[in-house]
């Protein structure tokens, strides 16, 4: 298992383009079957063009069960979790299920 | 720039008491004025401003920059009247910005609000970091890292206006009512609106129903990569059922006004006016006295699907 810093990686875990960085690190692992743990050590937020970025962006490279299972989120709050948790809920009830 | 110097042109008078309710005749006399005759100058009256909002301001300065780019030359008469209105203007760096100058010596920044600013769309982390929130609290005596929350709703606004304005320049200006309780800020961008965006996907709305669209969770126009339709859902699903707070979205005809509903939801509701706000404006009232709830969400917690 690897495991990402944010704040190793980006000043600010803000924008789209901050999410993007994050991504780019972990978007292979997840699409290889790989686990990641995403650490927010020294965040207490962040807005949803960076969790769109960083995880929504995930669903484009593998389907949102294996995203569940290989994706884990480590040093959140309670408002960096509900965040996460909303968008895919969402995503996944607006996304049709294949067989 | 624009010329402290009176000129034959079109004059627009600014309302004594210059708020949400009062801009409207404002701007629509200012549009109305210019387009009727085309023409290439207007003049700003601030003889009769006694008292002006945080929202004032910005509509103000919105307004100014509309002109600005489409050409026309706003000129100010009465500025240099020493009302409460002009004095309060000069304090929050509106004279200064617009003049060069600012018009009376002893004008200095109040505690209470944080300058004027105009701030380039896809650069407001400066403002919003180094301004805004430290301002914010040591107004409210919390830390920044307690506001954190707050400061990712305030992000939403900024995102709206990089991702979706169609400009690169947005005004924005806040004010602490201790009395009230509450942090007003008022963020405008001068750019396409929300509704002509909205009708680049869902053609046969009206405006007000374009900024009821723009706010539903997963709307998105796309009309950037950026962008998956979340952040003004997040700024007033947060704002309303966590701080008690108001969020209020000027755009094109469009007005909507978020408020907290009586079963800890959030409120909506929407009209056309009679008049255009050229760009769209937002403005969130932060309660202060509800603020320590928001310790709660800063709190580590561990995640699970």
């Amino acid at each position: 298992m690897v495991t990402i810093r944010i704040r190793d990686h980006v000043t600010q875990a803000s924008s789209y383009d901050d999410g993007q960085i994050i991504f780019g690190l972990i978007a292979k692992k997840v699409a290889a079957g790989d686990t990641v743990e995403v650490s927010f050590e020294g965040i207490n937020a962040v807005p949803s063009a960076f969790v769109n970025a960083a995880f929504v962006q995930l669903l484009e490279v593998a389907p949102i069960e294996k995203v569940r299972e290989r994706l884990r989120i480590s040093d959140s709050t309670r408002f960096i979790n509900e965040l996460i948790k909303n968008r895919f809920d969402f995503v996944s009830r607006h996304t049709p299920h294949t067989a | 720039m624009i010329r402290d110097v009176w000129k034959r042109q079109q004059s627009v008078t600014l309302p004594s008491n210059f708020n949400l309710g009062t801009m409207r005749r404002f701007i629509g006399e200012a549009m109305d004025a210019q387009a009727e005759q085309n023409v290439r100058s207007i003049a700003f009256d601030f003889s009769k401003l006694t008292f002006i909002e945080p929202v004032g301001v910005v509509a103000l300065s919105n307004t100014i920059e509309h002109f600005s780019r489409k050409g026309v030359k706003v000129y100010f008469n009465n500025h240099g009247q020493r009302t409460n209105g002009n004095k309060y203007l000069d304090d929050a760096g509106f004279f200064k910005r617009y003049l060069k100058k600012q018009v009376f010596e002893e004008s200095r920044p109040r505690s209470s609000t944080v300058p004027l600013v105009l701030f380039k769309a896809n650069a407001y982390i400066p403002y919003l970091f180094r301004e805004l929130m430290p301002w914010i609290s040591n107004e409210v005596k919390m830390s920044t890292d307690t506001l954190e929350t707050i400061r990712t709703c305030l992000e939403e606004v900024f995102h709206n206006i990089e991702y979706h304005s169609g400009v690169d320049t947005g005004c924005a200006f806040a004010q602490f009512f201790p009395k009230e309780e509450r942090i007003r800020i008022a963020v405008s961008d001068f750019g396409v609106g929300i509704p002509t965006q909205v009708r680049t996907k869902v053609p046969v709305l009206n405006d007000q129903d374009c900024l009821r669209k723009a706010i539903e969770e997963g709307f998105t126009t796309k009309s950037n990569v950026n962008n998956r339709g979340a952040g003004l859902n997040n700024l007033i699903r947060y704002v309303t059922m966590r701080n008690s707070g108001t969020v209020l979205i000027h755009s094109g005809k469009g007005n909507l006004s978020a408020t907290p509903s009586a079963t800890g939801g959030t409120s909506v509701t929407s009209r056309d006016e009679g008049w255009v706000y050229p760009g769209t404006l937002v403005h969130v009232v932060l309660r202060t006295d509800t603020l320590d709830r928001l310790e709660d969400d800063i709190e580590k917690e561990v995640f699970q699907w």
